[in-house]
């Protein structure tokens, strides 16, 4: 498989026909850039050395660079020694040592400056290497090709195929018949026209000749490089692609570091929230203990207020105490005044009267007692019989003046109920209750 | 001889002060010592809880039925009331008690009683026949009128006590000083020294002598109050004195014994006002008996030096662990210690210092000294002073003669128409104050099942139970009675064999006396209403005791109606302040409940027992023989109880749906009525593809075709969290049944009567699974066992019942670890928390038991939670004084995306408490509309107030 870099296919076509030797040998005139439309690029890939001869100084640095192991000569061929004028067309492929080019070239926008280079004819570039069989040879020199094949002889050095640029430099209009003569009669022969370039191949190596006539082809299993025009589409697409990678990384490297200084930020608030919170235990506990203390407080309170309760009682006790006194001294009084009523003889006169009209009243109070006495004893019977108890009120709600006095009267009456709550803890047995109201002659409940 | 002595000095505030150990020690001297005095000791039940805590204290050393109960009238003290006719007819009524208990002589403990509460002591002149003696301590008060006696009503108090010593037909005093100061008072009255000793426990902890006190260098002691009489001022001064004339003395003033913190301040502040070094005074306020033979043994010197003592137990004690005493010659001091040399005036601190001084710096004659104090010291033991006591008595007791219980009514009865006490208060008073003569009696509670017969397990025990115990016969208890209470109008008695309402507008309620009171019913939410009735129980000396079911409501509140943890754990707050003791169902809870006391450290003792229940539901009809069935039979297993979560029904039908996914032919037949907070199970059943086939569910059945069931099932499952019994165990052991349980206490218990029980992981439907398959290959047929009759009938269980109640025939007596008297009875132990816990007393594991399933139709999802205390420390949900502190079960909610929205929301107490190593079932609630707000987790977390303990289970909703 290989790789293509020659402008116009040139090292398909020649690979085509020297791929079966190893480690071949070339010379590239006008060489210019190793890489991009280079046609010794592939070869040299593919483990093939040569020589570059390449005037502008500029290409010819930058030969060196890249192929440290080849010869680069920084001269121009032509039939002449000695330095001649070259028109340097910098960046491009243009420079030529051709003045009318060179003009031609202004006529289309395109500036040359003039600079002086040496040069060396073709046979002495070949006398330099003798022994080595050179598998191609390649002349792109912008118009000077007449110069170059014409500084050929005498050498006897015969690559075996050798490419010649034979259009007027940036159109398609042919221009070889100043040299092509020349070439054939070294005994070459004309085999292919790629558009470009013409190719030749000197007749003892006849062998080669079925390689060309087609173009380059499926079966020729290269690749473009990227670098010529033909991927241009490509290119920018991935040159896109490489931008957009490139500005993705660069946001991704932007977000790591924010995410970063994120992190750090969080783990110093989530060590403070850990310090508050050790913090807030401590205030806890420290709460919890303060409200023991205000627990212990209210308490002390609470006696205090006990305690002035109790002096306030005290206060009213000694009050009610010195009321009584007043009261006992005002009875004593009394009782005074009383004896001496008593012991006056109106009230002696007057004694028998008195008792008359008690036994009178007492007599006459009969009738009241009695029926108090069975009035009570009703009650009591019906509390416990709440039918009949619904049943007798009833009846007396037709006599409603009766019903008033006799409510009243079973008001009074009620039984006093001592509540536990109002601090008996225990309850008397039955029997020993109505025993004792026996004896202090209490009614029984 | 019989011997009556006023309990009241142990119920007011001197019980934890002089009067109160003097009295303790003397009794129980006596009581140790002179096998041929019988004594009584009665409590004044106006004052019930501290009536209670005396009983308990005294329990020890007097037999149960002497301890007595009468009851006061008196509104408030004597120094704030005055003597108030309810004061009077309060020593008619102590006076009433006494003739009727008939000793032979009554000994009045401390006649001063009364001051500024209710208790009103036993004095003369108020109508009792036997001749009272009483012991005298100390006339402080008088002596130091402007002190003490401060207005008119404390100084006509005082000195009506102080009179009426002249009544008593004799006179104990605690010293010769306290004889001298009676007879000052009184010329005419009797007197004797009967002095005093050194207390029991103070003796066995000298014996013991264990604990060391951190070293405090060489210092002088002084133990004691800090109040006015005791003149810790003089000491002080003597140190600055002491510092003047022996610079390098390098001692110390320890001051033990607690005080108010005005006084302490006080004597801090004069220490500093003196220029003395702050360092060299140590206040350690209170300090235990122990700490104080440390202190002891390690004084170089006691120094007392009070204006007045009555005896001075503090010197005394000290002589005994080998501590030099100088005491200010005042009071009974000079008695005790009895050299001259050691003595000082308490009004001159040069004294003091010129005897310390000579004593610690010029050492020689120090040995020599302390020997001879020790010698002297040794004559004072209790051992000699209850000797002396009863001597006195017994010479009292001759010749007296004893009226009975009518004509010492009739007594009363004169001097109360001659006064104008009110009679229907009086009345009361008396009748309740006289000694109960009939035999307590057998009271068993039913009040919920004749209420509302709900046919629960427990209501179904009390109606069996009840009627098995109606038909025994009386053994050793008097009567048997079935009581029921519901409402203020108090207890009615009912059938036992019918247990049907009683008509109370024809009864009369009954009263309960010094009885055995069984709370066998599940009266849970009328706690309230008994407790006076419980209290009253006790105060007579009868015996309140409860039935414990389970610990279910405690322990699984979450398989509970969401109602009944509160009810229950209130009830069962309040069954632990008033019962003497609980009967459990099984041994199982009985261990359960005494793992539960020993963790929360309840500070009394209590007793502990269980009884078997009965099994024979089914003795009228005879067990089916096993029928060997020809047609080929699919094994079946059947299920019994109410569907509810507690009973793991769950775990079945888990386990079986996977045999059968698994190609294992077994039928599951469940027999239950459907309880509470299963909706999710009964659907799963209704629309499960096995009903009908391999998946029966009879929601009722009678009993016949239930015996037929038993008769033909292969095995029974029992798969519950927990029960308190596990009757279906015994059913199936009744058929000759085998048994597949869950790995619980009670199962095993239960296990025993069944003819072969297998057990599994409770909980673990995987294990049941296993077990089943298990089953069916050792036994591919329906085992013919024959039928274990192990398990006693309703008779013999009633029978049981009665022998541990009755029979006192406990299993256990639960003894607290640290004795501490006369805690109050609301005391629980540590119920409470009192701190935020720290991180190792957080250690605790979740589990995710059951959910999250929809509840309360549709409105909620309920996810029940196992929590397990894996610390060392109690839970409880309550805080010190509300709920701050308390720990509880917490959740937020997280959306899908795992962000909070909902941090804190409704927590989940515990009912009572969460003891280390326990487990409880708690629910969690999350409404169900944060489901449709788009939570989609609930972390499950402990939280402790603000505090959330971290480890959060999550389960998604």
């Amino acid at each position: 498989m290989l790789v293509s870099y020659a402008q116009n296919f040139e090292d398909v076509i020649l690979w085509r026909a020297l791929k079966h030797v190893a480690q071949g040998f070339y010379v590239d005139i006008g060489a210019q850039d190793p890489v991009i439309d280079s046609v010794s690029l592939a070869f040299y890939e593919k483990g093939w050395r040569g020589v570059h001869v390449e005037p502008v100084p500029a290409y010819a640095a930058k030969l060196r660079d890249a192929r440290m192991d080849e010869d680069v000569i920084e001269a121009a061929i032509a039939q002449s020694q000695g330095p001649i004028a070259l028109f340097e067309i910098p960046e491009t492929g243009l420079s030529t040592g051709k003045d009318e080019i060179a003009q031609l070239h202004a006529k289309s926008g395109i500036a040359s400056k003039s600079i002086k280079v040496t040069a060396l004819s073709l046979s002495e570039l070949f006398a330099r290497y003798p022994n080595r069989e050179i598998h191609w040879l390649k002349i792109d020199v912008e118009g000077m090709e007449d110069e170059v094949i014409a500084s050929w002889q005498p050498s006897t050095s015969r690559p075996w195929v050798v490419v010649v640029e034979s259009t007027v430099p940036r159109s398609q209009q042919p221009d070889y018949a100043s040299w092509e003569p020349t070439l054939l009669s070294l005994g070459y022969e004309f085999v292919y026209f790629d558009g470009l370039n013409r190719f030749y191949v000197h007749r003892d190596r006849e062998q080669l000749r079925p390689a060309f006539g087609s173009g380059p082809n499926s079966f020729d299993d290269f690749t473009l490089s990227g670098r010529s025009k033909f991927t241009r589409t490509l290119a920018e697409e991935i040159a896109g692609l490489k931008n957009e990678v490139g500005r993705l990384n660069h946001s991704i490297v932007e977000t790591e570091k924010a995410h970063t200084a994120e992190r750090s930020v969080l783990v110093e608030r989530v060590s403070q929230a850990e310090r508050q919170a050790t913090l807030v235990g401590s205030l806890v506990e420290r709460v919890s203990q303060a409200e023991q203390q205000a627990t212990l407080v209210g308490s002390l309170i609470e006696r205090v207020s006990r305690a002035e309760q109790q002096a306030t009682l005290v206060g009213s006790l000694v009050e009610r105490i010195s009321q009584a006194e007043r009261q006992v001294m005002l009875v004593e009084q009394l009782s005074r005044d009383l004896q001496l009523i008593q012991s006056s003889t109106s009230w002696r006169l007057t004694g028998p009267l008195r008792s008359f009209k008690r036994s009178v009243r007492s007599v006459a109070a009969w009738p009241r007692t009695i029926t108090r006495y069975g009035l009570e004893h009703a009650l009591a019977w019906l509390r416990c019989r709440p039918r009949t108890k619904a049943l007798a009120k009833s009846i007396l709600r037709f006599f409603s003046p009766f019903e008033r006095r006799f409510l009243a009267f079973s008001r009074a009456r009620r039984t006093l109920i001592v509540d536990v709550d109002t601090g008996w803890t225990l309850e008397p047995d039955r029997k020993i209750l109505s025993e004792w109201r026996k004896q202090l002659r209490l009614p029984h409940s | 001889m019989r011997l009556w002595i006023d309990g009241q000095c142990l119920q007011t505030p001197s019980r934890l002060r002089g009067i109160g150990r003097y009295v303790t020690e003397l009794v129980r001297t006596i009581a140790g010592n002179h096998p041929e005095v019988e004594l009584l000791v009665s409590f004044n039940a106006s004052m019930p809880d501290e009536a209670l805590l005396a009983r308990e204290t005294v329990s020890s050393f007097i037999d149960s039925a002497n301890i007595r109960v009468w009851h006061g009238a008196v509104r408030g003290g004597e120094a704030t009331e005055g003597y108030t006719l309810e004061r009077r007819l309060s020593e008619l009524a102590i006076a009433h008690h006494v003739n009727c208990l008939a000793p032979d002589v009554a000994l009045s403990t401390s006649p001063f009683e009364g001051e500024g509460n209710l208790a009103a002591p036993l004095l003369p002149g108020c109508g009792c026949n036997v001749p009272v003696a009483s012991i005298f301590y100390d006339a402080i008060p008088a002596r130091f009128k402007e002190t003490y006696l401060t207005h008119g009503g404390l100084s006509n108090y005082y000195h009506r006590r102080l009179k009426a010593y002249s009544g008593f037909a004799d006179n104990l005093c605690i010293s010769e000083f306290s004889k001298s100061e009676l007879q000052s008072f009184h010329p005419s009255a009797k007197a004797t020294n009967i002095s005093a000793g050194i207390s029991h426990d103070f003796i066995r902890i000298r014996e013991c002598d264990s604990g060391a006190l951190v070293n405090l260098g060489a210092f002088v002691l002084y133990v004691g109050a800090l109040d006015w009489r005791k003149n810790v001022t003089a000491i002080i001064g003597a140190f600055r004195l002491i510092d003047q004339v022996w610079p390098e003395n390098g001692l110390k003033l320890v001051l033990a014994g607690d005080g108010p913190a005005e006084l302490l301040n006080e004597i801090v502040a004069s220490w500093k006002n003196l220029g003395l070094n702050p360092a060299r005074l140590i206040c350690l306020g209170y300090v235990s008996d122990e700490q104080l033979v440390s202190l002891y043994s390690q004084a170089r010197v006691l120094v007392q030096p009070s204006f007045m003592e009555g005896f001075g137990l503090t010197a005394l004690e000290a002589i005994y662990c080998g501590a030099l005493v100088v005491a200010a010659r005042a009071g009974a001091l000079p008695e005790v210690v009895g050299t001259e040399e050691l003595l000082f005036d308490p009004a001159k601190p040069q004294e003091i210092a010129d005897l310390v001084v000579r004593l610690l710096r010029d050492t020689g004659r120090t040995d020599a000294l302390l020997k001879g104090l020790q010698k002297h010291a040794a004559q004072f033991t209790w051992k000699r002073s209850a000797a002396a006591a009863v001597e006195r008595l017994a010479f009292l007791a001759k010749g007296n003669e004893r009226i009975g219980i009518a004509s010492s009514r009739k007594r009363i009865a004169k001097i109360l128409n001659g006064s104008l006490i009110d009679r229907e208060l009086a009345v009361r008073s008396l009748a309740i104050s006289e000694p109960i003569s009939s035999p307590p009696r057998l009271l068993i509670d039913a009040t919920s099942t004749v209420r509302i017969d709900h046919k629960t397990g427990i209501q179904r025990v009390v109606r069996k139970i009840c009627a098995a115990l109606a038909d025994r016969p009386l053994g050793t208890t008097a009567e048997r009675m079935f009581i029921v209470c519901d409402d203020s109008l108090g207890w009615f008695e009912v059938d036992g064999r019918k247990l049907d309402r009683p008509q109370k507008e024809q009864q009369r309620p009954l009263t309960v006396l010094g009885d055995t009171l069984l709370m066998l019913d599940s009266s849970w939410e009328f706690h309230a209403l008994y407790r006076k009735d419980w209290r009253a129980c006790r105060l007579r000396g009868g015996e309140v005791i409860f039935c414990l079911y389970d610990f279910v409501p405690l322990r699984m509140q979450a398989m509970c109606n969401p109602a009944v943890p509160l009810v229950f754990s209130e009830w069962f707050k309040a069954a632990l302040v008033w019962s003497t003791g609980f009967v459990c169902i099984s041994r199982a809870v009985a261990d359960e409940l005494l793992a539960l006391l020993e963790a929360i450290e309840f500070p009394r003792r209590l007793k502990i027992g269980y009884w078997q229940l009965g099994a024979d539901f089914l003795g009228t009809i005879e067990a089916l023989p096993a029928e060997h069935d020809s047609s080929p039979h699919r094994p079946h297993f059947l299920m019994v109880g109410t569907l509810e979560p507690r009973k793991g029904y769950r775990i079945a039908l888990d386990a079986f749906e996977k045999l059968w996914a698994e190609g294992v032919d077994a039928a599951l037949t469940i027999v239950g009525k459907t309880g509470w907070g299963i909706d999710h199970l009964i659907e799963r059943i209704k629309h499960h593809a096995e009903l009908g086939k391999r998946l029966v569910w009879h929601e009722s059945m009678d009993d016949a075709e239930l015996s037929r069931l038993y008769a033909s099932c292969n095995a029974l499952i029992a798969a519950s969290f927990a029960e308190g019994f596990g009757l279906p165990i015994v059913e199936a052991g009744h058929f000759g049944k085998p048994v597949l349980a869950s790995d619980i206490p009670v199962f095993r218990e239960v296990g025993t009567g069944a003819a072969e029980a297998h057990f599994f992981q409770v909980g673990d439907c995987t294990a049941l699974a296993k077990a089943v398959k298990d089953f069916l290959k050792a036994h591919p047929r329906s085992p013919t066992v024959a039928a274990h009759p192990t398990w006693p009938n309703w008779g013999e269980s009633a029978a049981q019942l009665e022998n541990v109640v009755i029979g006192q025939n406990w299993y256990r007596t639960y003894e607290p670890q640290v004795k501490s008297p006369f805690t109050p009875l609301s005391e629980l132990g540590q119920t409470r928390m009192a701190v935020p816990l720290s991180e190792a007393d957080r250690a605790h594991r979740l589990t995710l038991v059951e959910g999250p399933h929809l509840a309360d139709e549709g409105a909620n999802l309920r996810i029940i939670v196992g929590v397990t205390n894996l610390s060392e420390a109690v839970w409880s949900s309550h805080g010190p004084v509300d709920d701050s502190l308390g720990v509880a079960l917490g959740f937020h909610l997280l959306d899908s995306a795992g962000k909070d929205i909902g941090l804190d929301n409704q927590r989940t107490r515990i009912p009572f408490v969460l003891i280390p190593g326990e487990t409880n079932y708690m629910a969690v609630t999350v409404s169900a509309d944060w489901r449709a707000q788009g939570a989609a987790f609930a972390d499950i977390e402990l939280v402790q107030d603000a505090i959330w303990f971290g480890g959060a289970l999550r389960v998604a909703l």
